[in-house]
């Protein structure tokens, strides 16, 4: 697996650099994509944001300071670039954001992309109904595996505030179970 | 993996009752999708980057060649501009003075203390009788006699007549 380092000197010769791109691209795809994927649902909507993430990868990695770790950086911008979209998508159809998950919470069993049991399907339904935040601290901790530490400094939101909202979404999941 | 071990443990401290919820999500993708999604990148990437040659092509011709010449250009035009006008301003001052009556009575003064010692009076004899060869004086007595009529309030007759 080539290094992170690598990445970024290849990066930096123009010759070299769609190369390192795609040496970038090889290693995290999978990790960001599924990320993505869990908050935008749909995997057309998953794509558009992927390229849109390495495209600002793209313009910006000459950038990257090395102070963090690269893929804190990537899933930042990842993370970042799922939000927009989704606050994209409630503008454009002049709805609620709930209204737009309401939306995919309906879609979800029908999509071909989906092939999740009736357990994972409840599981997701139940996360369409959490705010965005909590939402994605859930899939980062429990889908991710992701400590604590490094989910503060990719949100740049505390710790304590990490927790609180991970607690508070795993007792709506709960509750959603209760009741449907 | 005591990573994963602990996120178990803190889940079902939190909620007991979603004790063996899946780990995994349930999405696919379809086939091949990362090999397409890499080529849609890259051919996005490339393309960005020669606009971003071109603007920046553009921007260095600018900024080398076109710029200086460009503000050398327009300081002369503001200059020939202002130039013209200050022109056209002292023209109109000019013409505006070349008749006599416009002069004041202090302009005449100094004229006539500047060119006191080269004042020709055979020059000026001259044109007082050219003047006087143009202009008509052959009244008639109808004429003559209109005028004294209307302004015989102001004629003082006395001294006319000394």
């Amino acid at each position: 697996m080539v290094s992170d380092k690598e990445i970024l000197f290849l990066f930096k010769n123009d010759a070299t650099r769609e190369r390192a791109l795609k040496m970038l691209m090889d290693k995290y795809q999978q990790r960001l994509y599924a990320h993505i994927r869990r908050m935008v649902v749909m995997h057309n909507d998953a794509d558009d944001v992927m390229q849109n993430t390495f495209i600002k990868v793209w313009k910006g990695l000459h950038k990257f300071k090395s102070e963090s770790q690269l893929y804190t950086w990537l899933y930042r911008i990842a993370s970042n670039e799922a939000l927009t979209f989704l606050a994209q998508k409630k503008k454009k159809f002049a709805t609620s954001l709930q209204d737009v998950e309401h939306d995919l919470s309906n879609r979800i069993a029908a999509d071909e992309q989906f092939d999740g049991d009736a357990i994972q399907l409840k599981l997701q339904q139940a996360l369409l109904t959490l705010p965005e935040k909590q939402r994605q601290t859930f899939n980062m901790r429990y889908f991710d595996d992701l400590k604590y530490d490094e989910m503060s400094v990719i949100l740049e939101t505390s710790v304590g505030a990490l927790k609180a909202n991970y607690h508070h979404a795993v007792k709506k999941i709960e509750k959603y179970f209760s009741e449907h | 993996m005591d990573n994963k071990k602990d996120i178990l443990k803190e889940l079902n401290e939190i909620a007991p009752n979603l004790k063996g919820l899946p780990k995994e999500d349930g999405f696919n993708l379809p086939n091949n999708y990362f090999a397409k999604m890499q080529q849609a990148v890259l051919e996005r990437a490339t393309k960005e980057e020669s606009v971003k040659d071109t603007e920046s092509f553009l921007s260095r011709l600018f900024n080398g060649a076109l710029k200086p010449k460009l503000a050398l250009a327009s300081v002369l035009l503001l200059a020939g501009l202002s130039i013209g006008y200050l022109l056209t301003q002292q023209n109109a001052v000019a013409e505006e003075c070349l008749q006599i009556s416009c002069l004041t009575y202090s302009e005449i003064d100094a004229y006539v203390a500047e060119n006191l010692y080269t004042f020709d009076e055979g020059e000026f004899e001259s044109d007082i009788e050219t003047a006087s060869e143009n202009q008509s004086w052959n009244f008639d007595d109808d004429v003559l006699e209109n005028y004294l009529l209307e302004h015989s309030d102001d004629i003082d007759l006395e001294n006319l007549l000394e």
